[in-house]
């Protein structure tokens, strides 16, 4: 009896115990990464790839970010009018679209927008590398590869990211305004004052400031998993497409996590 | 060989292997200071496996690794990066890092570890070109050459430093005869003048009788090392059958019908 039932506990263990390490995994390379940050502070790193990622991750991506986030403010804008209008309030769109764009919209579709756009790069990229033995070429000469090619795109995400999210907040608003105009046959500058009216200068940087943490999962699921993709054509692409998912997940988890922190003090 | 100064690299019962899988045990061998070493062995029999474990990219399954008397293998993070500093290697297919040109790939170590002025780097960048027969190919990206030229352009990265040590996994493969020829002339000068000790994978037969000092033979099905010497007596004075037929020219060619029976035959 005794000897059976512990048997079938060390198979469950088995069953538990890969995914108990590939839990721990993560913590490892943020550990090693983090490790290496006033290293970084004292010999900065190579301005190069930072200015090549900067040009990626933000003025390659800004055209496309306008566009979802100004097609989003449409979008939003036509389903509130549908129902403002039953109430003959068809002004508080502006409110509806403004504050849902920079509360939680604009942030959003700009993480998710940079998922795509950078994170399966990221992780296609350093899959790559490991392939053709480039990551072996960067140890055997001394240098950390995780830092050597996470830290130019860590920060060019921190700082490109921000910037990207006030674009998209401001491409919703006026996707909302569009519609406004257009269809409700709003003043400009009435649908202007009424926005400006619901969102304050907190709730704004509130917002933008979300986009700190999405970038840094952007980047370290991106990078993790191109690191820990297999050593062929097949596991570089699927590297890939862990990335976006995990980090789609990651995004999410973070939001809900903000979203309540903030409501505590009461945004 | 009479042992004056201590050996290059010493490895003691040493056994390697991914995971669970051995691909090599109880190897016992030593690279003496300032001879080119080869490993010679059929296509995976765990050369290059080998060679990663010696310039401590893997830890292996059972034990130790010394360079210049120092554990690579014990040794913590921060030494082993300090040890691996001292190296030059090449990889397989070249290895370059393909965001950057040819001229920054090699001018990558130099940043790193030197405080050469940016005349200096360039200089010592248009110096290691020539050596490999690369002159004007600085501004090139890696995606722009061709195999053999990537390769030479990985040597060239490998040398950027002067390193005294110097690993080379299949540097001729996939050359031409002349550029090939070249590389041993590379290799020989590299020994002779700057006194560097050179460990080096290959396939080719005609290059290991001009350059190599010594040999070692792997074996795929023992996983051991089948012959260890000069390779000129090896093939001349060998009891092994095997390693007779994989030195003489047509080595190779019965090296192949070889595998081919073994997988004809259940
Ligand atoms: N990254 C790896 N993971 C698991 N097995 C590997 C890996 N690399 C090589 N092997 C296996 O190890 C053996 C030796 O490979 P390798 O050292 O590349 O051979 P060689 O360089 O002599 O051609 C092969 O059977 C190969 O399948
Ligand atoms: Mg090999």
């Amino acid at each position: 009896m005794k000897p059976k039932t512990e048997q079938q506990l060390r198979a469950i263990s088995r069953h538990f115990r890969p995914l108990l390490q590939d839990g721990t995994r993560p913590v490892e390379f943020i550990g090693r990464i983090a490790a290496e940050v006033p290293d970084l502070l004292r010999h900065g790193m190579r301005g190069r790839d930072f200015r090549y990622y900067l040009d990626l991750c933000g003025v390659q991506a800004l055209p496309i970010v306008l566009l979802i986030c100004l097609l989003m403010g449409m979008v939003m804008a036509i389903n509130g009018q549908i129902q403002l209008s039953k109430f003959g309030q068809e002004l508080l769109v502006a409110d509806a679209v403004g504050l849902v764009v920079v509360k939680e919209l604009g942030p959003l579709m700009v993480a998710l927008v940079m998922t795509g756009w950078a994170g399966s790069a990221f992780a296609a990229e350093i899959g790559t590398m490991k392939l053709d033995e480039q990551i072996c070429a960067l140890e055997t000469m001394g240098i950390r590869p995780e830092s050597f090619l996470v830290f130019p795109k860590l920060s060019a995400m921190l700082l490109s990211m921000p910037l990207l999210t006030i674009f998209g907040n401001v491409a919703g608003i006026l996707g909302g305004m569009l519609v406004g105009i257009t269809i409700m046959k709003i003043t400009p500058v009435a649908y202007w004052t009424r926005t400006l009216e619901a969102i304050n200068i907190t709730t704004f940087v509130l917002g933008v400031l979300k986009s700190f943490p999405f970038a840094i999962l952007v980047t370290f699921a991106g990078c993790f998993c191109g690191f820990n993709a297999a050593n062929n054509s097949q596991g570089v692409g699927r590297g890939a497409t862990k990335a976006v998912v995990s980090s789609i997940f990651l995004i999410v988890v973070a939001d809900v996590i903000i979203t309540v922190l903030y409501s505590f003090i009461g945004y | 060989m009479t042992k004056k100064n201590k050996p290059e690299i010493e490895v003691k019962d040493l056994t390697i292997g991914y995971g669970k899988n051995v691909v090599l045990e109880n190897l016992n061998f030593q690279v003496e200071s300032g001879e080119i070493f080869c490993i010679l062995g059929g296509s995976g029999c765990g050369k290059s496996t080998l060679l990663k474990h010696i310039i401590g990219l893997y830890a292996p399954l059972y034990g130790d690794i010394l360079i210049k008397g120092n554990s690579i293998v014990n040794a913590d993070e921060q030494r082993r990066r300090k040890i691996m500093r001292e190296f030059g290697v090449t990889y397989q297919g070249g290895a370059l890092f393909s965001s950057m040109t040819v001229a920054e790939n090699i001018a990558l170590p130099l940043e790193e570890y030197t405080n050469l002025s940016e005349e200096e780097i360039e200089k010592t960048v248009e110096e290691k070109l020539h050596m490999v027969d690369l002159d004007g190919f600085g501004d090139y990206m890696p995606s722009e050459l061709s195999g053999g030229m990537s390769k030479r352009a990985g040597l060239a990265r490998a040398l950027a430093l002067d390193p005294k040590l110097l690993f080379f996994d299949e540097p001729s493969a996939g050359l031409d005869p002349i550029t090939s020829a070249e590389l041993d002339r590379l290799l020989l000068r590299l020994r002779d003048t700057f006194g560097a000790t050179i460990v080096v994978v290959t396939h080719e037969l005609d290059s290991v009788f001009a350059i190599a000092n010594r040999v070692i033979m792997l074996d795929k099905q023992t996983k051991s090392i089948m012959a260890e010497g000069s390779p000129v007596l090896l093939r001349d004075t060998s009891p092994n059958e095997k390693v007779r037929a994989f030195l003489n020219r047509d080595g190779l060619k019965s090296d192949v019908a070889e595998e081919l029976r073994i997988t004809e035959v259940p």
